[in-house]
């Protein structure tokens, strides 16, 4: 999905709000170390073409919140990051089915980009207690991003691209 | 798109390689049959699949988990996208027919042949021997599991450890991502590299558009070749079937492959489904979800309609499943080992329908829980959360709308339990599902006959849960595998005989 300018700076200023930088207690990230709009592409980018319209107005209606809710006539790049903070969380408990699903969806995209960085998932304690296995090899980690895997030529005749 | 056409032959050739399909494969080409499967997704080799979740998921499951029904309030509809299909991201969870779902196929659609007891009862046998089926081992279940238990016994609850696939489970908890030990026996690394060795061939990246019907016989199989980042068509093929066209495409694609190919009357009817929501709870004591099998204990309450069981929730999504955001939400983020998380499914007596998408390659599945299916999921979450509290959980978070997010007491269970639910209140998800080209011996209310041969075209198959006249209140898995194994013996000694 190709973002535009506006929205990839609202996806970053709406993904980190989940869980701010800012923050005195908790799980906090440090600022920048965590790539919310990576994660964000990839969802929309995986989804089916309805959840892909969905994930794209979930954005717009968070960007646009600070107007519709009647807070301020800005986005919510433009709100300090414990304001966005606390328009999510409304947003979250909202009585509106379709305010609480798509905001829903942006939280799948924080708590994947946060939990997809080793550091923050460390600080987590999620694997504080796990056992290791005599059989656990060693890992090298993927980045990120996976390297895009080149496709593989058409070969005419009892053959397909993924012929095994 | 390029022009370019892939051709090839078989005897059979067998759409999907899920638990249906490889099984189909397994048993023809055992029995010296030429074969060619199909796969839309990849062949992800163990060593391959990512363990970051957002990439396991992007490379193994359709479309990130986002296809849903459609309605006002959807759900997503789970199911893998690759060799082994959804066998590939499940917990391998064995369950046997039970009796009374047995009997009431052959009393009310005349199934006799294909589900007699002896018969079945030999394919389970032998099914469970190949896959190394064994009870989930104590050691092995983890806390998350173990905690179930616990709290089963206190509450006179009937749990059980899961029956698996999976004979030599360490315990890694990453069945989504790919067992890294192959433990779990999916059908990518059991029933599908068995049939090849015994010769049949695999085609991935082949989305199955259409059977090609002619003269009221199916002679092969027309569709898509795509590609493998983009999932964009970049050519075409023709498969041709000598001797029977299987397609095991699942639920949802089987009826919409039917279809396209001018099959109607009950093909994408009678959808039947096993929703399913869950409740996560926090402990005082580390429960540490990420050590332990996947799924290890269940809590079969097939008399209440639902069933209970345990399901480890890799760090994202249990994260996405901690209620609120902010603040109180980065509270909860730094014990992450402290929760548990227990789901149920359940048996919903409503029917849907499954159609091909106007003017796209989507499906359009429409499902509707009645009001009685709500009440059954309402009294399962109470179940679960009563089980959170008796197992010693401080803290239980239901996830349903109009209720607090957080219960702190077990009196507050009455919450759910008087609370009028509704589809809006709660998410669901679902990766069981059923019906859409039933089986049965009357061609006026079924699509397939007892040999699962449709009653319209001959040579054509179908061998998935598709055929599946009722849902049936445990996990599929073990069920269409036996009833694809009993189906496929005989269209192998048909063939033979007819060669």
């Amino acid at each position: 999905m190709k973002l535009l300018a506006l929205e990839r700076k609202n996806v970053h200023a709406i993904l980190e709000a989940f869980a701010p930088h800012t923050a005195t207690e908790g799980l906090v990230p440090q600022k920048d170390e965590v790539d919310y709009v990576e994660a964000y592409e990839i969802i929309a980018d995986s989804s089916t073409d309805r959840a892909r319209i969905g994930v794209r107005a979930a954005l717009w209606m968070a960007m646009l919140a600070p107007m519709w809710m009647g807070i301020a006539l800005c986005t919510m790049a433009s709100l300090p990051i414990m304001d966005r903070a606390r328009i999510i969380d409304r947003m979250l408990a909202s009585n509106t089915f379709i305010v609480r699903e798509l905001t829903l969806l942006l939280k799948i995209g924080a708590a994947f980009a946060l939990m997809g960085s080793r550091s923050v998932r460390a600080r987590s304690n999620y694997d504080r207690n796990a056992v290791k296995r005599p059989s656990d090899p060693i890992v090298l980690r993927a980045p990120v991003r996976e390297r895009p895997q080149v496709s593989l030529p058409l070969v005419a005749r009892t053959s397909s691209p993924g012929v095994v | 798109m390029a022009r370019l056409m892939l051709e090839d032959e078989a005897d059979f050739v067998v759409v999907g390689t899920g638990a249906g399909g490889a099984t189909a494969a397994r048993v023809l080409a055992g029995a010296g049959h030429s074969l060619i499967m199909l796969e839309e997704g990849p062949l992800l080799k163990t060593a391959e699949r990512p363990k970051e979740l957002i990439h396991a998921m992007r490379r193994a499951m359709r479309d990130f988990g986002t296809f849903t029904t459609r309605g006002m309030h959807p759900f997503p509809l789970l199911q893998g996208r690759c060799v082994g299909g959804s066998t590939a991201i499940n917990s391998g969870i064995i369950w046997r027919t039970p009796e009374d779902v047995r009997r009431d196929w052959i009393d009310n659609y005349g199934l006799e042949e294909l589900v007699e007891e002896k018969g079945l009862d030999r394919a389970f046998d032998i099914i469970e021997d190949e896959l190394g089926v064994v009870e989930t081992a104590e050691e092995i279940s983890g806390n998350n599991a173990l905690r179930m238990k616990m709290a089963a016994q206190k509450l006179g609850l009937p749990g059980k450890a899961m029956a698996r696939n999976a004979k030599d489970c360490e315990g890694r908890g990453e069945c989504l991502q790919g067992c890294p030990g192959e433990a779990r026996q999916s059908m990518d690394v059991s029933y599908i590299p068995r049939a090849m060795r015994d010769g049949a061939r695999l085609h991935t990246l082949c989305r199955a558009m259409k059977v090609r019907i002619e003269n009221g016989r199916a002679v092969g199989v027309e569709g898509l070749v795509l590609d493998r980042d983009t999932r964009k068509p970049v050519g075409k093929f023709f498969v041709r079937a000598r001797r029977g066209v299987i397609i095991a495409a699942s639920v949802v694609w089987t009826p919409v492959i039917l279809r396209r190919s001018g099959l109607r009357g009950l093909v994408g009817e009678r959808l039947q489904l096993h929703p399913g929501s869950a409740v996560v709870g926090r402990f005082p004591e580390p429960i540490s979800m990420g050590t332990g099998a996947t799924q290890a204990y269940e809590i079969p309450m097939r008399e209440r309609g639902f069933k209970i069981e345990s399901l480890t929730l890799p760090p994202e999504m249990l994260a996405t499943r901690l209620p609120g955001a902010g603040p109180a939400w980065q509270k909860l983020l730094t014990d992450l080992d402290h929760y548990a998380q227990w789901a149920s499914i359940v048996r919903m007596k409503a029917h849907g329908t499954v159609r091909p998408a106007f003017a796209s390659h989507d499906a359009d599945v429409r499902f509707t829980p009645l009001d009685r299916d709500l009440k059954v999921m309402r009294e399962a979450l109470a179940t679960i959360a009563k089980l959170m509290f008796a197992a010693g959980a401080t803290e239980v978070y239901p996830g349903i709308a109009r209720i607090p997010q957080v219960l702190t007491d077990p009196s507050q269970v009455r919450l759910i339990e008087e609370l009028d639910l509704t589809t809006a209140d709660i998410h669901m998800m679902c990766s069981h599902l059923f019906g859409t080209a039933v089986a049965g011996r009357d061609a006026a209310t079924s699509v397939v006959g007892p040999d699962l041969q449709a009653h319209d075209v001959r040579d054509l198959y179908v061998m998935d849960a598709s055929v599946f006249p009722t849902n049936m209140g445990v996990n599929p898995q073990h069920t269409i595998m036996a009833l694809v194994w009993r189906a496929a013996e005989r269209l192998a000694e048909r063939a033979r005989a007819a060669a």
